[in-house]
């Protein structure tokens, strides 16, 4: 399997990009997603620090195929002292695509794979339980999970003045990724928002 | 740059929250089609009727346990009878629920979860819960903390979380609280094997060895697609040339 994945990115990668390129984009990432805090009142994720790196394949048929790897930082801290901390990392992959409506503006749309992967400390914990106590367990082994997501954005690119040395075109993004679709009850989004270069 | 310095390590400093887990190898079975039934005789000696019962349980399911949006976990409501006492618990994959006397100074209920077939049963003290001794706030704070459980998470002291050991009379949360959503999904990830459609698709099991590799084959997919993009390219400038 990475043979075949390694054979591809070589294939793919060694032709001549003409038009298109690689695009590096630093910016923010948000789960939408609302859940309670300890005033028991409304409250969301902040906007986690994202690196995101794609590459713009050439225009066919008015459009170009623009699939990106992206990685949020973040880390998780226990409010509960019987939980202990955990780590939560969410990187994804996005295949989408972009549809010019003129040279310095395009709508993106596709479809990705936001990834959550969870580790905790491990180790075993003492909880109160009706009028004794009970053992209970702090996450220990990694876990991910694999979130289908329909992606709706605005892309925005200019020829690159400030820095002609090092980037050809400069860009800013905004983009939300729907995940859960399909199925209403579990429906969310994240919020993309970064500045982009291209080689 | 001293106000961007201060911006980024806001950005990137940890949120509180944590989970814990009740047993470590604990799931519910068939966990993207848990049967929810009520026990034989629910909780109608009490004067609670099944159908107040189903409204109070489908709450609990539409509002909080089946909308974390990052796991396959989803608990449907079967109606009828589920001709299965609370002493018998639930079959692999059934949670059921339904009330019985534990005393006025006993507990307002509690799961039980069978470890060997991953099923759980839901028990209502049935001496308290007769009607004009209980709120419907605390009646619903009480029955999602007690599906918590069946679900696998343990008692919390953070007071966001809907497991929050409590001493106090029950409340209804607003919400899950982000630790109980990420306790979830520690429990109850997505797995798909075609891991670009995630919960649009079905739920793939693990290879023999247990291993997973979706992020690879999306990868793979991803550039299959790029490569049929790009000789179409290839082909289209050829015929125009």
């Amino acid at each position: 399997m990475r043979a075949i994945f390694l054979g591809l990115c070589l294939l793919l990668f060694s032709l001549p990009a003409m038009s298109s390129g690689v695009q590096v984009s630093m910016g923010v990432f948000k789960n939408m997603t609302q859940y309670q805090d300890k005033d028991a009142k409304d409250d969301r994720d902040p906007y986690l620090p994202m690196v995101d790196i794609g590459y713009n394949f050439e225009r066919v048929w008015g459009l170009i195929f623009s699939p990106q790897f992206f990685y949020a930082f973040g880390s998780k801290q226990s409010n509960d002292s019987y939980g202990g901390d955990y780590k939560v990392k969410t990187y994804g992959l996005l295949y989408d695509f972009l549809y010019p409506f003129n040279e310095g503006l395009a709508f993106r749309f596709g479809f990705g794979n936001v990834i959550k992967s969870f580790k905790g400390e491990g180790g075993e914990v003492t909880v109160p339980n009706g009028s004794g106590t009970s053992t209970a367990y702090k996450p220990e082994k990694s876990e991910k999970s694999h979130t289908g997501t329909l992606n709706l954005g605005v892309e925005t690119t200019f020829p690159s003045d400030l820095m002609p040395m090092m980037f050809t075109y400069l860009g800013a993004r905004a983009e939300f990724l729907i995940s859960s679709p399909l199925k209403s009850s579990k429906r969310s989004s994240f919020l993309m928002i970064s500045f982009q270069g291209y080689f | 740059m001293r106000n961007l310095c201060l911006l980024f390590i806001l950005l990137i400093s940890s949120t509180a929250q944590a989970f814990i887990l009740i047993n470590r190898e604990y799931r519910l079975a068939n966990a993207h089609e848990v049967k929810l039934q009520i026990a034989s005789g629910g909780c109608v000696a009490n004067g609670i009727s099944n159908d107040e019962l189903k409204g109070y349980i489908e709450e609990m399911l539409d509002d909080y346990w089946n909308t974390v949006t990052d796991s396959r976990l989803y608990i449907k409501f079967e109606e009828g009878d589920s001709g299965r006492s609370l002493s018998e618990n639930g079959l692999p994959g059934q949670i059921i629920v339904g009330c019985d006397p534990l005393g006025s100074s006993g507990p307002s209920g509690f799961a039980t979860r069978n470890d060997t077939n991953n099923g759980c049963s839901v028990t209502l003290n049935g001496t308290t819960l007769v009607p004009g001794g209980f709120t419907r706030e605390g009646m619903m704070g009480l029955i999602i903390h007690e599906f918590g459980h069946c679900v696998g998470l343990g008692h919390s002291d953070d007071p966001a979380s809907v497991m929050t050991y409590r001493t106090t009379p029950w409340v209804q949360p607003k919400r899950l609280s982000r630790d109980d959503m990420d306790g979830v999904a520690y429990l109850y990830p997505y797995e798909s094997k075609a891991g670009i459609f995630g919960s649009c698709s079905v739920i793939a099991s693990e290879d023999a060895h247990g291993r997973q590799e979706p992020f690879f084959l999306s990868l793979l997919m991803g550039l299959l697609l790029a490569a049929a993009i790009r000789f179409s390219y290839k082909l289209g400038t050829h015929l125009k040339g």
